[in-house]
């Protein structure tokens, strides 16, 4: 909560050059990095559709109408699958914010083997001709990790469904560019900056209302400002989220990237710096029904660069690159944006007349967040979390690619939100305030199209009683780009 | 995996006998020391290679077609060797919905494909959704089975995407997305389980076809049972009540020998989702299949699709582990571990053979499958219901300790003792194809299933507090149905069923459901 006294500050100096709206929001369409989102009109053509190197794969674009009435169709996406080994029984397919089991536990001792074909993606790229300065566009993707989690073993990995994973529309303009619906946050600047969902790592979508405007876009440095109303992270604080970001990029200074496991791209050097503030008003701490509510307010503030360390001219260079990633977040009720909640999780009410059954706690907002103290206080829990990742492009022909990432999270609050003692002591078992993720990968390009990778992923927890558990993740996957 | 595939090759006679002992040679080398290999095969391999027809597009020419209809590895396969070949332009030609990018071998393919459905469903019980998949039958003593049902449905409509990119070297990728709007929901209303249905993959896969072998990585119709060899013509959604019917994601291995001779011989193994995570092994599967190019027949898989295909009969296994948790209350302490298996011999017989796809009229296809196996319910659309037992509470606790299950419901069961046992399923099915002359446009399909459960009554006690599960469990399974399509266009398919289903409950009760369907089809 300390923390929350210098948030207000970072973020109205992050408003006030945005041009002091308020909760502004930082955010990039995705352009550079996202191959199909953002590209439509604002952003240039991937260097895929060049079709000069071995790389090169023409879109699959379908145009009706002539000249500038042309109306203009993508299909991009790409089919994945997955083989995954863990050590413990404590993740899904996806490892999300779950934790791994205590050593203390079954399922600590025993592994778990995954099939798993939800990362297949599929999108659509419209845009439209040109309305005056107005170029419109629009972009709908989704993928397969839509179940909901009580469904059979074999529903969840062999019938899975649908889910939005962006959905915008764009209003590209010499101006202000005005993107409407959902995709990643601005809060990190995240598609950018590797937007892969590791843990401990900054990765959000949220349904929006962006403006943004990038200055001297075609010259040597250029410098975007946005900022953003977001869906509010509890529908019940009536407060939208506010974002606001700056972005620098040193256009002579490329170098070559894959976002997640995608396209590979060539993009600038990069910096940028953003915030985000956002409201909570939780039911009081009481037994039902409810008669008020707490506020607090929630903070974060990102700092994310890309490194282009051996340059790239354009994207098909790829022989001999390599690039660096580092992202530093700091914040308070963040959770559901670091991919790390540390398991928290309301405690019980307190039931000093016995009563059965025993009141329970309505609660009106996301796990993770916010907690109560013992004296029915709210607080939001602070994270601090950090990234650095490399990716290499091996020479000659750069069709072989060796990665790694280490992430760290940690809380500085949490084990002084969960007592010691008391009825509520089980909870230390359960809640953890540090997690570290550390990978390596090697992937190869079959074809322009097909993709195959091994990769192994240890990830370790600190539960507030001290116990230490960690997983090991060996994979292997095959993806088909389109 | 070469070497288990040449061996395989090597092989001319092929009886039940020694296919059993290739099942079991391929699981040992495929698997590496006899755990779980698994036979599977993509559905593609023939046409693929051989460029014959079979798969090819169900209508008329073009290459691209869908997966589904056919094999389901095939689409793709399709496009690159163009299959058709069916002579001139047939009444049912429709061209494949194709965007094609870039120049000659350089070329990008997306073939859109599929077909709106909508289904009309009166059953004379309240035991089904739209589906009927494993339920069971209601039993005559309670209000579900003496009151009817009426379904509106159009969540059978299918959307499909296959790809197709340029051969590097000798490697020609392919790729397929398929889904229709079966996507689970959870509780919800009947007004959004019918009105508004979720879209969920039924094939996403990546194919690389190589002179050597084919490598299909992602999720199809399993290998066991060479499934989209020989399906069915019904209106009813596939899996039919006791059908071996599944799709997982998988890794599979196969080459199809001679592929253009007269006899071609498909070998094919592959490691299959685990069916139980927590065992941390792969479902193991390998088949072997014959097919006599000369000799083709028409079959529509499930209700749309109508291809010519050629003579085949397959004999698959797979195998597959189990690691329970203990039963006894939280928190688990261990686990008890079984090993299911399964045996499949699956035929597609043209009676009265055809020539090409358009060659419709008067002709008759015979298709049947005998499935033997343990911890296999999932795959054959059965289960009979069978749950977990309650844990004992003899001290009375508040609330009552519950098993802590890792597993799905239906695969294996604890005996009295606390005793893990996989539950046995024999089940067959047989069904004709006939297509009436002098068009071929009018369709008359009928098919018979039956599973039965051998272990199934000696696992559930006709005693103790377990007793109310043999009035919830059923042991064996019948379903008949009798099939009408009408192809209005090329595109355009109508069609009338009746359906009978009959399950006899461990305690005797024995009640059935007929059920009438009317259904329209929109295929692209």
């Amino acid at each position: 909560m300390s923390g929350a006294r210098k948030a207000p500050a970072l973020i109205a100096a992050a408003l006030v050059l945005v041009g002091g709206g308020r909760f502004a929001q930082g955010d990039e369409p995705t352009a550079p990095t996202v191959s199909l989102p953002v590209s439509s009109p604002a952003v240039p053509a991937p260097a895929e559709e060049t079709g000069a190197a071995w790389f090169a794969r023409p879109r699959l674009a379908l145009t009706v109408g002539e000249g500038p009435a042309a109306y203009k169709l993508r299909f991009f996406g790409f089919l994945e699958a997955d083989y995954y080994f863990d050590s413990t029984r404590s993740y899904d397919d996806s490892m999300g914010t779950a934790l791994v089991a205590r050593t203390d536990t079954y399922p600590n001792q025993v592994g778990r083997t995954q099939f798993s074909l939800r990362s297949t993606r599929l999108g659509l790229g419209f845009d439209a001709p040109v309305a005056g300065s107005v170029a419109p566009s629009a972009v709908i993707e989704g993928d397969f990790a839509g179940d909901p989690p009580d469904s059979t073993e074999k529903v969840y990995f062999a019938s899975p469904v649908f889910r939005v994973r962006h959905a915008y529309i764009k209003l590209a303009n010499p101006y202000v560019d005005v993107l409407m619906g959902q995709t990643f946050d601005v809060f990190g600047w995240q598609s950018y900056f590797d937007p892969s969902g590791l843990r401990n790592q900054l990765f959000s979508r949220n349904t929006q209302l962006r403006l943004s405007h990038e200055f001297n876009a075609t010259g040597r440095v250029t410098v975007e400002l946005a900022a953003s109303a977001v869906r509010p992270v509890q529908r019940d604080s009536g407060v939208p989220d506010g974002s606001a970001g700056l972005r620098v990029s040193f256009n002579d200074w490329q170098g070559i990237r894959t976002p997640g496991n995608e396209r590979i791209v060539a993009m600038p050097l990069t910096l940028g710096v953003s915030g985000i503030v956002r409201q909570f008003r939780a039911n009081a701490y009481t037994p039902p029904p409810i008669q008020n509510s707490n506020s607090v307010m929630g903070w974060g503030v990102s700092l994310d660069g890309f490194l282009p360390i051996i340059p790239a001219s354009n994207f098909t260079d790829r022989g001999n690159r390599l690039a660096l990633m580092v992202s530093y977040v700091k914040g308070s009720g963040i959770g559901d944006l670091i991919s790390m909640t540390g398991g928290a999780q309301f405690p019980t009410l307190s039931n000093p007349a016995l009563a059965y059954p025993p009141p329970l706690y309505e609660a009106n907002v996301d796990n993770g967040l916010v907690t109560f103290d013992t004296k029915g206080l709210l607080h939001t829990i602070d994270w601090t979390a950090f990234r650095i990742g490399f990716q290499y492009y091996l020479p000659y022909t750069g069709r072989w690619i060796v990665s790694a990432n280490y992430t760290q999270a940690h809380s500085g609050n949490i084990a002084m939100l969960y007592p010691r003692e008391g009825a509520e002591v089980d909870l230390r078992t359960h809640i953890a305030d540090t997690a570290r993720y550390a990978d390596a990968k090697l992937t190869f390009d079959v074809t322009p199209v097909v993709r195959v990778g091994v990769a192994g992923q240890y990830t370790k927890i600190l539960y507030l009683d001290g116990d230490g558990p960690h997983n090991v993740r060996v994979s292997a996957s095959t993806l088909y780009l389109f | 995996m070469m070497h288990t595939m040449s061996t395989m090759k090597d092989r001319s006679k092929f009886d039940a006998t020694v296919a059993l002992a290739l099942i079991a040679a391929g699981f040992v080398l495929l698997v590496g020391g006899g755990r779980f290999a698994r036979a599977d095969e993509p559905a593609a391999a023939v046409s693929a290679d051989s460029g014959a027809p079979t798969e090819v597009a169900p209508v008329t020419a073009p290459p691209s077609p869908p997966p589904p209809l056919v094999p389901a590895t095939q689409a793709p396969m399709e496009s690159v060797a163009p299959i058709v070949a069916s002579a001139a332009p047939s009444w049912f030609a429709r061209p494949a919905l194709t965007l094609a990018v870039g120049e000659g071998n350089k070329k990008f393919k997306l073939t859109l494909y599929g077909f709106a459905e909508v289904d009309y469903i009166f059953d004379t019980t309240q035991s089904y959704g739209d589906s009927m998949g494993p339920s069971i039958v209601a039993r005559t003593d309670t209000h579900a089975g003496n009151s009817s049902r009426s379904q509106f449905s159009m969540r059978n409509s299918r959307l499909g995407f296959a790809f197709e990119s340029p051969v590097m070297g000798s490697v020609r990728p392919t790729a397929v997305l398929e889904g229709d709007f079966f996507g689970y929901q959870r509780a919800t209303s009947e007004g959004t389980f019918f009105n508004s249905p979720t879209y969920r993959v039924r094939h996403a896969y990546v194919r690389l076809q190589t002179p050597y072998i084919d490598f299909l990585m992602g999720q199809s119709y399993d290998l066991f049972g060479w499934q989209n060899y020989s399906y069915p013509c019904t209106l009813e959604f596939l899996g039919l009540p006791n059908q071996l019917f599944s799709r997982n994601p998988q890794l599979r291995l196969s080459h199809l020998f001679n592929a253009g001779g007269v006899l071609g011989v498909d070998v094919a193994a592959s490691a299959g989702r685990p069916v139980q995570r927590d065992s941390q092994v792969p479902d193991g599967s390998a088949g072997l299949r014959l097919v006599l190019n000369n000799w083709k027949g028409i079959t529509t898989p499930g209700n749309v699709g109508t291809v010519a295909q050629p003579a085949s009969i397959g004999v698959s296994g797979i195998v597959r582990e189990f690691r329970v948790n203990a039963f006894a209350p939280p928190p688990v302490r261990n686990s008890n571990s079984a090993t299911g298996w399964g045996m499949s011999v699956d035929a597609f017989l043209p009676v009265i053979p055809a020539a090409h796809d358009g060659d419709r009229s008067n002709r008759l296809t015979f298709t049947a499958s005998f499935v033997k196996g343990a911890g296999i319910a999932d795959l054959i659309t059965s289960g009979g219901n069978a749950k977990f037992p309650t844990l004992p509470n003899p001290a009375q606790a508040t609330p009552a300790p519950a098993y802590e299950a890792n597993l799905d419901p239906g695969l294996v069961t604890f005996d009295a003792n606390g005793i893990v046992h996989i539950i046995n399923w024999t089940a067959f099915r047989a069904g004709l194809q006939y297509y009436l002359p002098p068009t071929g446009r009018l369709i008359f399909a009928a098919n018979f299933t039956q599973a039965h459960s051998d272990n199934m009554s000696k696992l559930y006690l006709a005693g103790g507090s377990r007793i109310e599960l043999l009035s919830t469990t059923v042991d064996t399974s019948r379903y008949v149905d009798a099939n009408l399509l009408w192809d209005a266009t090329p595109a355009l398919r109508l069609g009338l069923s009746g359906q009978y289903t009959e399950v006899e409950y461990l305690d005797g009760n024995k009640p059935h459901n007929i059920r009438m369907m009317g259904q329209s089809v929109y295929q692209f």
